[in-house]
């Protein structure tokens, strides 16, 4: 168990340095002056020069990377070039409401799609048809469209939720979720459709697996095959399908934050992007990957507690 | 391979609707400037935000263009987008996966390393990333998200590869000396086409979400050029006021999305028919009603042929009402007319008008081929299978199995009746540990506290032979052998107490050796416990030494029963006889090996008169022409049934199969 934490927790540094040696990759990518191509309409020769030195942009590549590599491990990740805030002091106020979109949207799908697996698997009938239907619908509609049709519907027209903006824990729970509810659904309804669909057909295997019909033959309760040994039996292979739906959701969660102008890590990314600020599309992209290693490592170290064989091999 | 090419495949509706739509839209992008001369940014402030109209279809934006004709040109972007993305997938992860696959080793592990890398990056991001560096390329945009994107291709393409690969007719062309690139345009090629097809249409799908979310941060094109995220966004602005213009951008996506999804069969078509939960039980009296005639005639003389008239019925029925379920309370289960059959679009009989009785301690063996329907007899007296229909009845102790009151099946299930299955791999839950099992088995029958269950789990591995048992108790299944799994499934079923042990080929998954030794414990088990035993197999072998009775089994009906020596020394039936000649244990040294010649009768197939008669060296014209029925040959002695109209002439030694 311990190696096999280890071995996932190097494979989630290597990804991160990947992505962070993403950017520098493209920068170096750019033809010509690439301080020039990045301020555009906004170079100034000062600003050129001072792009150039934040940047590393006349030192070889390796170095620049080294030079970033060494001030990140130790927390600095340069400032914007929007306004020469540190990118990490930025990042941080804005950590709250994407982890808590992403806290929320993990479990969310992951109990959503499970409970909707199980229950077509056991019902069949009309409620497998609303589940395929519901995975129509998500496949079909992008996170954010949703996100724009419940805002109509449930924020403008019902008021029960707000229309936009974020609540901080801070000032009440309540209030709090009230302002996750609609973003919530948004990222998670493609995401659970798709992974309920795995469930239930798992769900349909282990029901008909030769282990299930030796137990119910044997007198085992009903309750105890379907929900104790055949749901066990169908969570673990779902739960790999479900770690590559939620690394798309949490990718969908820039689009989402601006959509409701929620102020989070997000709706940041997409102004520093449109805006060339450089370091903080970095640090946030870097935010992002961190928050898909972390779930994906979560969910494999479940399916190592439910499957035996992976502990113990 | 040109016919294979132009083989016409039944295509569903869904499909054929999702490759038009599909067409249309990449036309209408395409042929957009032939069928829009006007552009896309024909303005006409006097028609802002219409609904649909004579002149502009789909109505209009907030600058007073149409709709329909932003989004044919809006289209543009999209696809060129979402082609790029898939031409990256497809030629990277393809190619990739054909490597890993194919060359296997390093090169494969390294492989699959980098895509597990690749994957952990949502791609939307990285082409935020992509932007921000070069704004407004699109094209660069997509092809990096493309980059990341390529895992699920590469892990599919090296699944069907390694299938390939390892199969057996890739090793011989190996051997023949054909070269690697030979073998993957040959072989690979056309299995790959399909399965990349099929993932392409996906990653086509999931391409134009992601361009689409681009477009709506207004990333992709610039302004006025139209794109469909565009102009969602743009929608999305007067969604409360004019809800209208958002409607047209979201079905005409949604269903470009959808059709794509269809193609990528990740949208299951409505063709695909549902399977019945329960089996469905039809009531007794629909049984055929058959004459009395029959009732004397099943009698046999003593002599020659059985009369001819035994054999007017056209189907060998034994109605209920002519041999009732037995009320002798040394008879444990009696089966009566026991009928499977298929439910779906064929219909086909397992088991046709099966009976039989089993009696208080013996060992009943059920004898056949693969198929003959022994299987099928045994699990429907535990729990039918799911797309059968199951008719007769299985009277255990007064309560039939077959008629469905649940509690009192749940009540009888592992106290009074249990089951051993073929497999003991597969026969336990793989995530749970052995004693976990055997405890909650225990538990259920028996009301003990958790120690003391776990104290009986312990016993009860003991009674089933298996050494330490302290210590298999703590094992997971795939952690023992084979042989220690069957134990453990035998201990599990035999948790309960039961009286009656359905053991379906319990040891045919095992080693020669294992087997003895498997066997020497279900005989010590039924001496000791009393045990009545229904035993399928399809070895004369475990027959001659486990059982007092048998029935053979031939193409869902009983052919022959009777105690063992009676049926050994002297068969009723060819089919049993020509099994017995053709057991390889019973073989000479240097002899051929017998065989019964010709095939069993597919299901639904069945000849009009005795199904064996295709392959018996007895079978007179009679045979084939009337359907034979079950005759006791000794009704007073008892027992000794065969359907054969020769049978006396072969029990007598007359004639010799």
């Amino acid at each position: 168990m311990l190696r096999f934490l280890a071995r996932r927790t190097v494979m989630g540094v290597l990804v991160l340095l990947v992505v962070s040696a993403l950017t520098f990759l493209l920068v170096a990518l750019i033809p010509g002056n690439a301080a020039l191509t990045i301020l555009g309409a906004q170079a100034t020769p000062a600003k050129i020069a001072q792009l150039s030195q934040e940047l590393h942009l006349n030192e070889p590549l390796p170095v620049q990377y080294w030079d970033w590599l060494k001030d990140a491990v130790r927390g600095n990740f340069g400032t914007s070039l929007l306004n020469g805030q540190s990118v990490a002091t930025l990042v941080e106020g804005r950590l709250e409401p994407t982890l808590s979109l992403v806290i929320l949207v993990t479990l969310v799908t992951v109990a959503a799609s499970i409970w909707l697996g199980v229950f077509s698997a056991l019902r069949g009938g009309w409620v497998a048809r609303l589940a395929d239907i519901g995975g129509l619908l998500g496949l079909a509609t992008p996170g954010f469209v949703v996100a724009l049709l419940l805002i109509d519907v449930f924020a403008v027209k019902l008021r029960i939720f707000p229309v936009e903006g974020y609540v901080p824990l801070s000032s009440g729970a309540g209030e709090w979720l009230r302002s996750l509810v609609l973003p919530v659904i948004a990222m998670s309804l493609s995401g659970a459709a798709f992974s309920s669909k795995q469930v239930r057909q798992s769900m349909l295997e282990a029901l008909d697996s030769e282990f299930a019909f030796t137990l119910t033959a044997n007198g085992f309760n009903r309750r105890s095959v379907v929900y104790k040994h055949a749901l066990r039996n169908a969570i673990v292979p779902a739960l790999a399908m479900m770690g590559v739906q939620l690394a798309g959701a949490i990718g969908s969660v820039v689009l989402i934050e601006t959509v409701f102008g929620i102020p989070g890590v997000g709706s940041l990314m997409v102004s520093s992007a449109t805006q060339a600020d450089l370091p903080v599309v970095q640090a946030t992209a870097l935010c992002f990957t961190a928050f898909v290693v972390v779930v994906n490592i979560l969910l494999d170290l479940l399916y190592a507690v439910l499957n035996p064989k992976v502990s113990l091999q | 391979m040109v016919g294979r090419a132009l083989h016409i495949r039944q295509v569903s509706w869904v499909t054929a609707a999702a490759w038009t739509w599909v067409a249309a839209v990449v036309f209408g992008a395409v042929f957009a400037s032939l069928l829009a001369p006007q552009g896309s940014d024909d303005q006409n402030v006097l028609a802002a935000l219409q609904g649909p109209s004579l002149q502009h279809i789909l109505g209009t934006d907030p600058l007073g263009r149409g709709l329909l004709v932003r989004l044919l040109y809006g289209a543009r972007p999209t696809l060129e987008g979402a082609a790029i993305l898939v031409a990256l997938t497809v030629c990277i992860g393809g190619a990739s996966g054909l490597a890993g696959g194919y060359l296997g080793g390093r090169a494969d592990r390294a492989l699959a390393l980098i895509s597990d890398i690749a994957q952990s990056v949502p791609g939307l991001l990285v082409g935020l990333v992509v932007f921000a560096i070069f704004p407004g390329n699109l094209d660069l945009v997509m092809a990096v998200t493309g980059l990341f994107m390529s895992a699920p291709m590469y892990r599919i393409v090296r699944g069907a590869t390694l299938t390939v690969r390892n199969e057996l007719y890739v090793t011989a062309a190996r051997a023949s000396g054909l070269s690697h690139a030979a073998i993957i345009r040959r072989h690979l090629a056309p299995r790959l086409a399909r399965v990349i097809r099929v993932q392409a249409s996906m990653m086509a799908a999931l391409a134009i979400v992601i361009e689409i979310g681009y477009g709506f941060l207004g990333l992709d094109v610039p302004s006025p050029d139209p794109s469909w995220g565009g102009i969602l966004a743009n929608a999305s602005q007067y969604l409360s006021t004019d809800t209208w213009m958002i409607v047209p951008p979201i079905v005409v996506t949604g269903l470009t999305i959808l059709a794509f999804g269809v193609l990528g069969e990740v949208v299951e078509r409505p063709a695909r028919r549902r399977r019945r939960r329960t089996p469905s039980r039809r009531p007794l009296g629909t049984a055929q009603p058959r004459s009395s005639k029959s009732a004397a005639a099943t009698r046999a003389p003593a002599d020659g042929l059985l009369a001819p008239d035994v054999f007017a019925e056209p189907s060998g029925v034994e109605s209920a009402a002519e041999v009732p379920a037995s009320t002798n309370p040394r008879v444990l289960l009696s089966v009566r007319n026991l009928s499977i059959e298929t439910t779906g679009p064929r219909r086909l009989t397992l088991v046709d008008h099966v009976g039989f009785d089993v009696r208080r301690g013996e060992v009943l063996g059920l004898v056949g081929e693969t198929g003959a329907g022994k299987s099928a007899v045994t699990r429907a007296l535990v729990q039918p299978a799911r797309n059968t229909r199951v008719q007769g009845s299985m009277i255990f102790d007064g309560v039939d199995l077959a008629g469905g009151d649940k509690r009192k099946l749940a009540a009888i299930r592992g106290r009074r009746i249990a089951y051993v299955g073929q497999d003991p791999m597969s026969a336990l839950d793989p995530l749970f540990r052995v004693e976990s099992q055997l405890v909650e088995a225990i538990r259920t029958h028996r009301d003990l506290s958790k120690r003391e269950a776990r104290a009986a789990a312990l016993r009860l591995l003991a009674s089933v032979r298996i050494p330490s048992p302290e210590i298999i108790a703590r094992q997971y299944p795939f952690q023992i052998s084979g042989g220690q799994a069957q134990r453990v499934a035998i201990a599990l079923a035999l948790a309960g107490d039961p009286e009656l042990l359905i053991a379906d080929e319990p040891t045919t998954a095992l080693d020669v050796t294992v087997q003895m030794e498997v066997l020497g414990l279900l005989k010590e088990l039924q001496r000791d416990r009393g045990l009545t035993i229904l035993l399928v197999t399809h070895d004369w072998g475990v027959v001659a030494d486990m059982c007092d009775r048998v029935l053979t089994l031939y193409v869902g009906e009983i052919v022959e029963s009777g105690a063992v020596r009676e049926v050994f020394k002297h068969p009723a039936h060819p089919y049993t006889a020509a099994l017995r000649q053709a057991d390889p244990h019973l073989q000479a040294e240097d002899g051929k090996l017998t065989f019964i010649p010709g095939a069993v009768p597919a299901p639904g197939k069945f000849p009009d008169g005795c199904r064996f008669a295709a392959r018996c060296p007895l079978a007179l014209d009679q045979c084939r022409a009337v359907h034979p029925q079950l005759a006791d040959l000794e009704p007073e002695k008892g027992g000794h049934t065969s359907r054969c109209i020769r049978a006396n002439e072969l029990r007598r030694g007359a004639v010799h199969v």
